[in-house]
């Protein structure tokens, strides 16, 4: 032992790579490093010679061809002499619509399905388990299938197909048929700008009576009613200026219902077959999932907390709002975060039902047409990739938020602009959730300012930006590029992305993302981005430069903004 | 040391896993039987009937090219595959010839990387409707759900016609022609469309075939085929001359019944060489030479296929039209046997 920890006896011989401890991680770390490498870039090499013997070549210039072929359900403009790059921008967004519509039925399904279980109703607990263990044990492709083939076989066709109404009273105006569901939809007539408007307003009023209402219980103890006037605020305004507005003229919202014409019905929201069994499978499936985790999260906060809780005098909504749910949420989000992965990814089963989403428009058709297997099927996996590593994302911030902050915990010991620039700023303290500076702007009220509204604008506008392709009149679309140019567009798009998400949960990492993010602004229009392309109708110049300006101003602002700058980073001036 | 021996057991096996074999004829026949994909199932193309055996116009195909290289037409096995898999399962060498009732292409030719070796059924695109909604015209279409199977031409045809004539439609995308058929009866779409011939063959399995009509446009020419590897040219010369002798057994009036019997020797050379009782031809490709004689035997000349499996007195019902014999009138013409 003696003689292999200390060096200077007989110095280094190769042996010792191995058998002295001191080498032994490093030399095994340098060996799995070697045959990963040799691994990763066997497959790279056999990939390039096989295409090559196929005589295939590598390329995504065919995404800027004409994909040739319609889509049914079409988010944006397409048509099929669009290219397959927007093509794909349809199914992704297809993707991203069911995803959505499925992650929010599923919370619900969940949550009322785990709460239930927990019932003190015998039936209605059974009957929640019998849901549970139902839905779970039956794989998920099967049940997007049997509600596809219900839908199919058991609704009327478009010609004997008429509106539904409940109980033979109120007609809904809805529409089944073996093709989907028309629903009555808003058709907007001029002067819907002013409902519009209103509801903005209302919505700005009950964040700001919300704000009010807060601080007047923080110092006074007294409860205002919060609920009424908000839905008062957000429902009633717009609804007040609408029937103002149709007493004095036309009506500016009307409802349009779904007629006959020709083959199908046509007018109103059509939802098709294939977007509602899929969507409503998957909600299913996933919700008995959902159900368990907060069913668990529900058991963990003991019974002590509720007994507690009433000891002091609060009554069960109350305790159920104040002190069980926030603890229940910490051992709920975790497990929720990877039930929405699994619901995204499901969703890429659409195809069994014609559902065009990424995988049936950019991996099947496309794929299929163009017979470029390896390209469109690397783009598709960027995408879930893409997807996935932000829904994880976004979770983990919120559980960062939500999660218990004890005296210890360690918060970013990590390199950090911040931290460096301590010295010039002065020292700051993380609130922690119990600190009472930190309540009035805690939650969604909190995330309205300037700083998450610009670096949600850019996001949005490069997201634009990179997906609007068909548009080779204004500039070179994305796949032509150099290299180097799209690389960096991607990493600024993501770097803005991150920095978006950081401020929104005032996440202390925001300054970072936020430099890194100015940098690639920078590098980007360097590389002859054409960053002004963002918004086109501005002159020249005006977003790269004010972008920048805003950029850097915003980011000063997190360094150094005087208040206690609680809006941004849950963090104080230390006195002193 | 131990470095270099990794290193070259790596490379060891990236050589044996990248070695594409470029000689199939050698592994069908080392494999001891073809591989051969055919589609999922289109009444008179490619089904499987009561004894679990594959039959169809195309299927004959793949029999009589096992014939050709084994003498047996049972040493095929059958893959059945998509308008989306079709492609990806030669392209990967899971078949080593398709005969599935696929569209000679210019893209699919060349960029997909595969050789078309000649023509089994000169077809094109129509639109199948219940007699009921009164349509008569394809043009009357505006605004219908439309079932199409993914992957094919026929989606992108489609699209063009539609197109071209300011008409809207709702495309219900579906991968196997049975699928279509359950949508389409279930009404879940107005307007199944595919290739006439695939029309035809649906329809034959329909309860009440007449209360469907074909409408009269044909809106795209489709040259269906089979088709192998590109870079195999022995491989693809095999499967087009085995096709070619089918037609030229019809041209010259050779049957299964007679194939024995003419192969002995007759006044016409031609046929002489292709029977193998003059010249060596077989062995030109690779076979023995009773190869034609055997490909014959296996389900007679292409006229015979043809009547057996989708002719008029067959329930998919399709007239010889472009299909016969250039001397009747047809585009079937094969190259000289010489
Ligand atoms: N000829 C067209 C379409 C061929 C096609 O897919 N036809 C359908 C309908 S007849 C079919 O063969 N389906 C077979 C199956 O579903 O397995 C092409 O090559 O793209």
């Amino acid at each position: 032992m003696t003689a292999v920890t200390d060096p200077s006896q007989g110095g280094f011989r190769i042996g010792m790579l191995l058998s002295d401890t001191r080498y032994r991680g490093a030399t095994i770390q340098t060996i799995a490093l070697i045959a990963f490498l040799t691994a990763g870039y066997w497959l790279v090499d056999n990939v390039i010679s096989n295409l090559a013997a196929l005589g295939k070549d590598f390329s995504f210039r065919f995404m800027t061809e004409p994909a040739g072929y319609d889509i049914n359900q079409r988010l944006i403009e397409y048509t099929s002499r669009s290219s397959h790059a927007t093509a794909a921008v349809v199914g992704i967004l297809n993707t991203l619509l069911v995803a959505v519509l499925g992650c929010a039925l599923a919370t619900v399904i969940g949550v009322v399905a785990g709460v239930l279980r927990l019932s003190n109703n015998w039936i209605v607990a059974k009957l929640m388990t019998v849901y549970v263990e139902t839905v779970r044990n039956i794989p998920v492709l099967i049940q997007i299938l049997l509600l596809a083939a219900v839908f199919d076989e058991f609704l009327p066709h478009p010609k004997q197909a008429g509106t539904l109404s409940l109980f033979g009273l109120v007609d809904t105006g809805v529409v089944a048929t073996n093709r989907g569901f028309y629903v009555p939809g808003p058709v907007f007539h001029d002067g819907s700008a002013w409902v519009v408007g209103a509801l903005i307003v209302g919505i700005l009023l009950s964040i700001g009576y919300a704000r009010h209402a807060r601080r007047v219980q923080q110092d006074t103890g007294e409860i205002l009613p919060v609920l009424p006037v908000r839905l008062g605020l957000i429902v009633g305004l717009p609804l007040v200026v609408m029937l103002v507005l149709s007493a004095v003229g036309a009506p500016p919202i009307t409802m349009e219902s779904p007629v006959l014409k020709g083959f199908n019905f046509q007018g109103g929201i059509y939802m098709r077959n294939s977007l509602v069994a899929l969507w409503l499978a998957l909600s299913i499936y996933t919700g008995a999932f959902i159900a368990e985790n907060v069913r668990a999260g529900i058991l963990s906060v003991p019974k002590g907390q509720t007994e507690a809780a009433y000891a002091l005098g609060l009554r069960p909504r109350r305790t159920m709002q104040l002190v069980i749910l926030p603890q229940a949420m910490r051992v709920i989000i975790p497990p929720l975060i990877s039930q929405y992965l699994n619901l995204t990814k499901n969703s890429s089963l659409a195809i069994a039902v014609g559902y065009m989403d990424a995988t049936g428009t950019l991996g099947g058709i496309t794929l299929n047409q163009t017979g470029k297997e390896m390209e469109t099927l690397m783009l598709l996996m960027a995408f879930y990739l893409s997807i996935s590593l932000t829904i994880s994302m976004v979770m983990n911030l919120y559980n960062e938020q939500v999660k218990l902050v004890e005296r210890t915990s360690a918060t970013g010991f990590a390199p950090s602009l911040g931290h460096l620039l301590n010295n010039v700023t002065g020292p700051w303290r993380n609130l922690t959730k119990g600190d009472a500076q930190h309540q009035p702007l805690y939650g969604v009220a909190g995330w309205l300012n300037l700083v998450v509204l610009l670096y949600g604008a850019i996001w949005l506008a490069l997201l634009v930006y990179l997906f609007l392709m068909d548009t080779p009149a204004q500039r070179e679309p994305y796949f032509l590029w150099p290299t180097s140019r799209q690389i960096v567009f991607l990493a600024l798009t993501a770097s803005t992305m991150s920095a978006f998400l950081t401020i929104v949960f005032k996440h202390f990492r925001a300054i970072d993302f936020a430099a890194l993010t100015l940098v690639l602004w920078v590098a980007a229009s360097l590389l002859g981005v054409d960053l002004d392309g963002l918004a086109a109708d501005l002159p020249d110049g005006v977003v790269t430069y004010g972008g920048f300006a805003a950029q850097v101003a915003a980011i000063a602002y997190l360094l150094f903004g005087k208040r206690p700058n609680l809006t941004y980073l849950n963090r104080v001036k230390e006195a002193g | 040391m131990k470095h270099s021996l990794i290193l070259g057991a790596v490379a060891a096996i990236g050589l044996a896993a990248g070695a594409a074999s470029a000689n199939t004829l050698e592994d069908v026949k080392a494999k001891g039987h073809l591989q051969c994909g055919v589609a999922t199932g289109v009444p008179g193309f490619a089904f499987t009937d009561a004894d679990g055996e594959w039959q169809g116009f195309d299927v004959a195909v793949c029999r009589a090219v096992a014939a050709a290289i084994f003498g047996d037409p049972k040493a095929v096995k059958f893959t059945p595959t998509t308008g989306k898999t079709r492609f990806t399962a030669l392209a990967s060498g899971e078949v080593d010839m398709l005969a599935r009732n696929t569209t000679w292409t210019f893209s699919r030719d060349t960029d997909l990387g595969f050789d078309f070796v000649g023509v089994n059924y000169y077809d094109g695109q129509g639109f199948m409707v219940r007699k009921d909604l009164g349509v008569t015209s394809a043009k009357e279409l505006d605004g219908a759900t439309v079932c199409i199977q993914t992957g094919t031409t026929t989606e992108l045809n489609l699209a063009d016609f539609f197109r071209t004539n300011g008409m809207s439609y709702e495309p219900v995308p579906i991968e196997t022609n049975a699928e279509a058929r359950q949508k389409y009866l279930a009404g879940a779409c107005d307007v199944y469309t595919t290739d006439a011939s695939g029309l035809a063959a649906t329809r034959s399995t329909f309860e009440d075939p007449k209360a469907h009509v074909i409408l009269p446009e044909i809106i795209s020419k489709e040259p269906l085929g089979p088709l192998v590897r590109h870079g195999d040219n022995e491989w693809g010369d095999l499967v087009r001359w085995t096709l070619n002798a089918l037609i030229i057994a019809e041209e010259k009036g050779i049957t299964a019944a007679n194939v024995e019997e003419m192969a002995k020797g007759t006044n016409d050379p031609e046929v002489n060489r292709l029977l193998g009782a003059e010249g060596e031809y077989g062995k030109m490709i690779g076979l023995g030479k009773d190869w034609a004689v055997n490909a014959i035997k296996a389900g007679g000349n292409y006229g015979e296929i043809f009547a057996r499996y989708i002719g008029e007195e067959t329930p998919v019902g399709l007239a010889r039209g472009l299909n016969a014999q250039w001397t009747q009138g047809g585009l079937l013409y094969a190259p000289p046997f010489r």
